[in-house]
């Protein structure tokens, strides 16, 4: 998947850079706002059909919510605190600091909403998070750690690193967790960004 | 900006609710799929227009590097002090 993304993005640049008229592209952007509304329906039908989330939530209770929002929390200040060292506005770093890894969506929303420079600075870091995540949850495991295994992938953790943690984790409950905490983060993305980078 | 809002929470209740028939929520996946790739590319196509963006790509890479890594150890504190305040409960 990531490389049809990227395979997808680099023609993009290419055509944008050379053959394609930044007139097509101004209106092709603003046709953008309705392909948004539809994606973001069909995020919200695939993770609202989910009937087992629901079930999983209230066999664990409560408490389990902490978890994502504990990783929200933790991600949002990273980003704030790094963006810092960068010299970037509030607003900036706390919007890509809520992609909470999911690379496309972040990218796309903060394209769309604030600039091109920044859905790109986003759609990057998010691909890096997915990235040390996947190097990291192995070596998180062996040095055994347990419901915090879960914070590296962020909203990643209920489809693209599912299985590595399932993988290098032997308690099913942590692999449940994983999967609730993913997605909550990413219902999380969709709210989060475009209220940030309004700050 | 609120569309997005708006559509994200009319998914969630058309998906829990059931309102439509199963085949049309399989189409949901496609959904997600053809807009996210499309968007995608129009966000390239935004990139490979202006050349301030193309010419500073290195220096987005970075920076987009210590965001990342500030994420990551971000919510791996914040986890990490749950983890070890719940033990033995």
């Amino acid at each position: 998947m990531l490389i049809s993304i990227i395979i997808v993005i680099i023609i993009g640049i290419l055509l944008g850079h050379s053959i394609i008229p930044s007139l097509w592209i101004d209106s092709l952007s603003s046709l953008s706002t309705i392909l948004l509304a539809f994606l973001l329906l069909g995020v919200g039908i695939d993770l609202g059909r989910n009937q087992e989330l629901l079930h999983k939530l209230k066999e664990f209770g409560l408490k389990i919510i902490l978890v994502p929002i504990f990783i929200a929390l933790g991600s949002i200040i990273g980003t704030v605190l790094s963006g810092k060292l960068l010299g970037m506005p509030f607003n900036e770093s706390s919007a890509i600091g809520a992609g909470f890894g999911w690379y496309s969506l972040s990218g796309v929303l903060l394209t769309k909403i604030y600039s091109a420079k920044l859905g790109a600075l986003a759609f990057l870091t998010n691909v890096f998070r997915e990235v040390i995540a996947i190097v990291l949850i192995p070596v998180m495991a062996r040095l055994g750690a347990k419901v915090s295994i879960v914070a590296p992938g962020g909203a990643t953790t209920m489809d693209t690193t599912l299985p590595l943690i399932s993988k290098t984790v032997d308690q099913t409950k942590i692999v449940v967790i994983s999967f609730i905490s993913g997605a909550v983060l990413s219902a999380l993305v969709p709210i989060l960004v475009p209220l940030l980078i309004k700050l | 900006m609120w569309i997005i809002i708006f559509s994200l929470i009319l998914g969630l209740l058309i998906g829990n609710l059931q309102l439509l028939p199963e085949y049309v929520l399989d189409l949901a996946d496609y959904l997600v799929l053809g807009g996210l790739l499309l968007l995608l590319f129009t966000m390239g196509l935004q990139i490979g227009a202006d050349p301030q963006i193309v010419n500073s790509l290195n220096q987005i890479g970075l920076n987009a590097f210590i965001l990342a890594l500030g994420s990551v150890l971000g919510s791996i504190i914040i986890m990490l002090v749950f983890e070890l305040s719940s033990q033995g409960e």
